[in-house]
């Protein structure tokens, strides 16, 4: 590969310049212990302690997928994909297929854009976080009910699911509160920046992001937890930061604000389920993730045996796939 | 069980959550547009996908975690998938429907497959691995045919489908081979096959340079009704005892082979035999001749007959004789040295009574439809079975030619057989030598079919046993071999297929392939138990330790009566000791023995203002 010089260049600069940004972990370290909350060891729960925690409930996953064929719009294709399974082996999942090119699909798009006054490309992906939100809703609390938990790990921060779904989202939450229901949404790449905002950090008017702070900053089997009466997100949910295994990259736990005070417990029970020398996600979110997911290879034959070729080729396949360097 | 990912017309996967596959089991594929076929499994894998290799990609997922969720009712462990490679038994073609259910069969389905003979018309040689599950719906008459013997050497009851050996298609596919490496249970199955021979009463001459074919002794722990109680069944002859050579039979070729037993004679030797012998020839005009012909070329003076004749017309005859013998071999023998090598030869054979007996007790168990067993040193026994082998060959030859050309008067009946013999290929080496005893082998290997007569050929080392012969062995008895040598001839030779030449080294003792152009494909048996034992079975280990043990028990018995025994003076119970162990033992040997004793914790050692004194350990456990 050829570099021409003024982009090696900018390169360079580019990395002196973020290296500039990389705070010292001492400092951090020092003043969130000092500012918002405290440091704590978290501990591997023996069987025995794990099962007097779960008191006799199970614990279950929710995870949704979606696949896409095609790529302009409105020649696309979801599949979505949301799952919900206990450690009992139950397993509550909702399928379905979304595509502008279907009329009904196609008016659920357009009043979309109208009422939010969008392009309808970018009403796509309103659309499909709403649904995805939905469906993983949905069999979440299909599972509350019948099954009623001691713990639901969402994949994702709960932001998402009161922002795209606010009535089912409140649903859930009377419940799960009702019936004393954990519930943890396990945000593996935090994309909030309430640390950052709390401890007044910011870069040249830039935000500092929470991910850019917890790198290497804990000890594997360490969390951070902030007092109680401090919200570094929303009012309603509490947040915490572990690194749950050897990898340097903490994760973000929410909860409810009612359930703060289970946090630390539910985190010491997240942390048992983590394999330690893995990338800091519990096994069992792990395996809903992979029972959801519909692969590449799936799609492919899913396509193959139900879409004729003509159809396909018409309507999805893309020139550049063709490509052959 | 469903059929998944890519399927061939001859290899298909199956893959099953709830169920471990057994490798070799036979299983029935729902796929009507091939007509349901059978399968077999040749390779079996369980994975999960959770618990996945520990790889530089794949971290190890701890116990904790494990017990973490089964705290709460998930066992990851139960994610486990079962997969298989199975093998289409038949032909078919076209590949099998992807997706098709697959399902265990009734035995009623796969009869057909394992058992073509029922037991009374076939040798029951053992189970066929993977019928394991179709042992309670077996028919009455296949059911408890048989005992199994686990590695242990207890005995546990048939579990499986029975491996008939169908005896009678040896007429289309002849001679059996059976291999395998020491301690994989090959005299274990040729004594099976013996012992079936017997039942079915199969003439056969079977050589035992190792003295363990005996039939007397019933296996240990074997129920009743497996015994076999054969007395009659065999017989068991010694070379050189009740059993020989007929002299006046042997060709020339035969003589010198058996000459050269224990050490090939000379060229020079060989050419004098050739050259002395003749056809008839006794074994006294022949070692006459050749100790004459000695005398008369070490003392030339004896051929020559004194000037105005002698009077002793005796002494005339003699050396008229000597002349003669002279001068019709004098120049064509060598030295008298080469003859004397061959006299001596000729005595040492005589010695052995190889002489005294002919063949014929051998010929009249066979004609008795017996199992005869030839016993011998090694050496000798190879030679002399040359000669017994091509015998009794050719009187079964000569007898079924008689009947083809229709004679008028045929031959004397002389039966179809069966000869049997262990580390084959001393007798068949594979390379340039052909020994008498390999010519022989070689001619029964491919004519023998026409005669009925068959071979079943034990090795070691199939890589050196002769091509021809290997070739000819239709059906071959596979036991655990790890050489590579070995090995790749096995896959020259037979249908095994890579699976199961790999899985060769690890087959436990008694398990084997059968791989025969009767059944048509492989089919791994684990071989029956015996009926009878080996007088050879203890492990010479654990001989050595109840020799010992009793040699030392009979010690403690009579040093007990001398406690307590004072080191001091010791010498007065020495003469006693000796007299009741009827040894002569030194008064150290004995102070020895006691020391030891004392280490094992039996004796004690109590000091005195005398000195030490042994006395008994309180509480001693008493063997």
């Amino acid at each position: 590969m050829l570099l021409s010089n003024p982009v090696s260049d900018e390169l360079k600069a580019i990395n002196l310049a973020l290296r500039k940004r990389i705070y010292a972990k001492e400092e951090i370290r020092e003043r969130l212990a000092r500012e918002l909350g405290r440091f704590c060891r978290l501990s591997h729960f023996s069987q025995q302690e794990a099962r007097e925690w779960a008191g006799g409930r199970e614990v279950a996953a929710v995870d949704g997928s979606v696949n896409y064929l095609g790529a302009l719009f409105p020649y696309i294709l979801c599949i979505f994909r949301a799952l919900a399974r206990t450690t009992g082996g139950d397993r509550t999942a909702v399928t379905e297929v979304f595509s502008p090119l279907l009329p009904h699909h196609y008016r659920e798009l357009t009043d979309l854009s109208r009422e939010q006054d969008l392009d309808n490309e970018l009403a796509v992906n309103i659309v499909k976080e709403r649904k995805l939100v939905a469906f993983e809703l949905q069999v979440a609390m299909e599972t509350v009910v019948r099954k009623s938990p001691r713990l639901v790990i969402f994949d994702g921060g709960f932001v998402r699911y009161e922002r795209h779904a606010p009535e089912a989202w409140s649903r859930y939450r009377q419940l799960a509160l009702e019936k004393e229901i954990f519930s943890v949404g396990l945000i593996e790449e935090a994309g909030s920046f309430g640390l950052g905002r709390e401890l007044n950090l910011a870069h040249y008017g830039n935000p500092v992001f929470d991910r850019e702070l917890l790198l290497g900053l804990m000890e594997p089997g360490e969390c951070f937890l902030v007092d109680f009466e401090r919200y570094v997100k929303k009012p309603a949910f509490y947040t915490a930061f572990a690194r749950l295994s050897r990898n340097p990259q903490a994760v973000a736990f929410d909860f409810f604000k009612e359930q703060a005070r289970y946090a630390s417990g539910v985190l010491n029970y997240l942390y048992t389920i983590t394999p330690a020398g893995g990338r800091g996600v519990p096994l069992l979110l792990d395996i809903v993730d992979a029972e959801a997911r519909i692969s590449d290879r799936e799609m492919d034959l899913l396509l193959e045996a139900y879409l004729d070729v003509e159809v396909r080729e018409r309507f999805f396949a893309a020139n550049r796939l063709r490509r052959d360097l | 069980m469903q059929v998944v990912g890519v399927t061939t017309q001859q290899e298909l996967y199956i893959a099953s959550r709830e169920r471990k596959f057994v490798i070799n089991e036979i299983l029935v594929v729902e796929d009507q547009g091939r007509h349901n076929p059978r399968v077999e499994v040749v390779a079996t894998q369980s994975f999960n996908r959770y618990i996945p290799l520990t790889t530089e990609r794949n971290g190890l997922v701890d116990e904790k975690v494990l017990a973490g969720l089964q705290a709460v009712g998930y066992n990851v462990q139960e994610e486990e998938l079962n997969l298989a490679r199975a093998r289409v038994i038949g032909e078919i073609s076209t590949p099998v429907v992807v997706g098709s259910k697959v399902r265990r069969p009734a035995f009623s389905e796969v009869s057909q497959l394992l058992v073509r003979v029922s037991p009374a018309e076939g040798l029951v040689l053992g189970t066929i691995r993977g019928t394991e599950n179709l042992v309670d719906e077996l028919p009455e008459d296949l059911a408890d045919v048989l005992c199994l013997c686990s590695p242990g050497g207890s005995v546990t009851s048939q579990e499986g489908v029975p491996f008939i050996f169908d005896y009678r298609s040896m007429d289309q596919y002849p001679h059996i081979g059976v291999f395998g490496g020491s301690g994989s249970g090959k005299s274990f199955g040729l004594r099976v096959l013996l012992e079936e021979l017997m039942i079915k009463k199969i003439p056969g001459i079977a050589l035992d340079p190792h003295y363990e074919m005996d039939f007397s002794v019933p296996f240990p722990g074997l129920p009743g009704q497996h015994y076999l109680d054969c007395p009659d069944r065999y017989r068991v002859f010694t070379v050189g005892v009740d059993v020989g050579v007929n002299f006046e039979e042997l060709t020339s070729a035969e003589l010198v082979a058996l000459l050269g037993t224990g050490e090939p004679l000379s060229e020079a030797m060989a050419g004098a035999v050739f050259t002395i012998h003749k056809r008839k020839d006794s074994l006294q005009s022949f070692s006459d001749n050749v100790k004459d012909l000695i005398n008369a070329m070490e003392d030339p003076r004896l051929t020559r007959t004194e000037p105005g004749g002698r009077r002793d017309p005796l002494e005339a005859q003699k050396a008229e004789r000597y002349r003669d013998l002279s001068e019709r071999y004098g120049t064509r023998v060598g030295g008298a040295g080469t003859l004397r090598g061959i006299s001596w030869r000729l005595n040492a054979l005589a010695e052995q009574g190889l002489f005294t007996a002919g063949t014929a007790a051998v010929e009249q168990a066979v004609l008795g439809r017996k199992l005869a067993i030839i016993r011998g040193p090694v050496r000798l026994l190879q030679t002399y079975a040359a000669y017994l082998f091509r015998r009794l060959y050719h009187q079964r030859r000569n007898y079924r030619d008689a009947v083809k050309r229709q004679d008028q008067a045929p031959e004397e009946w002389f039966p179809p057989f069966v000869i049997i013999t262990d580390e084959a290929h001393n007798f068949a080496l594979r390379g340039d030598r052909e020994p008498a005893s390999k010519r022989i082998i070689r001619e029964i290997a491919q004519e023998g079919r026409k005669y009925g007569v068959n071979l079943i050929l034990a090795s070691q080392r199939p890589a050196l046993l002769d091509d021809t012969v290997n070739a000819q062995l239709n059906t071959k008895l596979i036991f655990r071999t790890v050489r590579a040598a070995d090995i790749a001839v096995i896959k020259d030779e037979t249908d095994l297929g890579p699976e199961e030449t790999g899985r060769l080294p690890y087959l436990n003792s008694g398990n084997a392939f059968i791989s025969s152009a009767i059944t048509g494909r492989s089919i791994p048996v684990r071989i029956r138990c015996t009926r009878t034992a080996s007088p050879h079975s203890q492990n010479p280990f654990d001989e050595l330790v109840e020799q010992s043990r009793a040699g030392d028990d009979k010690f403690r018995r009579v040093i007990k009566e001398h406690l307590p025994f004072p080191t001091f003076n010791a010498e007065l119970h020495l003469t006693a000791i000796q007299e009741k162990l009827g040894a002569k033992i030194s008064f150290n040997e004995i102070l020895e023995k006691m020391r030891m004793l004392a280490a094992e914790g039996l004796l004690q050692v109590e000091k005195t203002p005398f000195g030490e004194q042994y006395i008994l350990k309180e509480k001693s456990d008493e063997h």
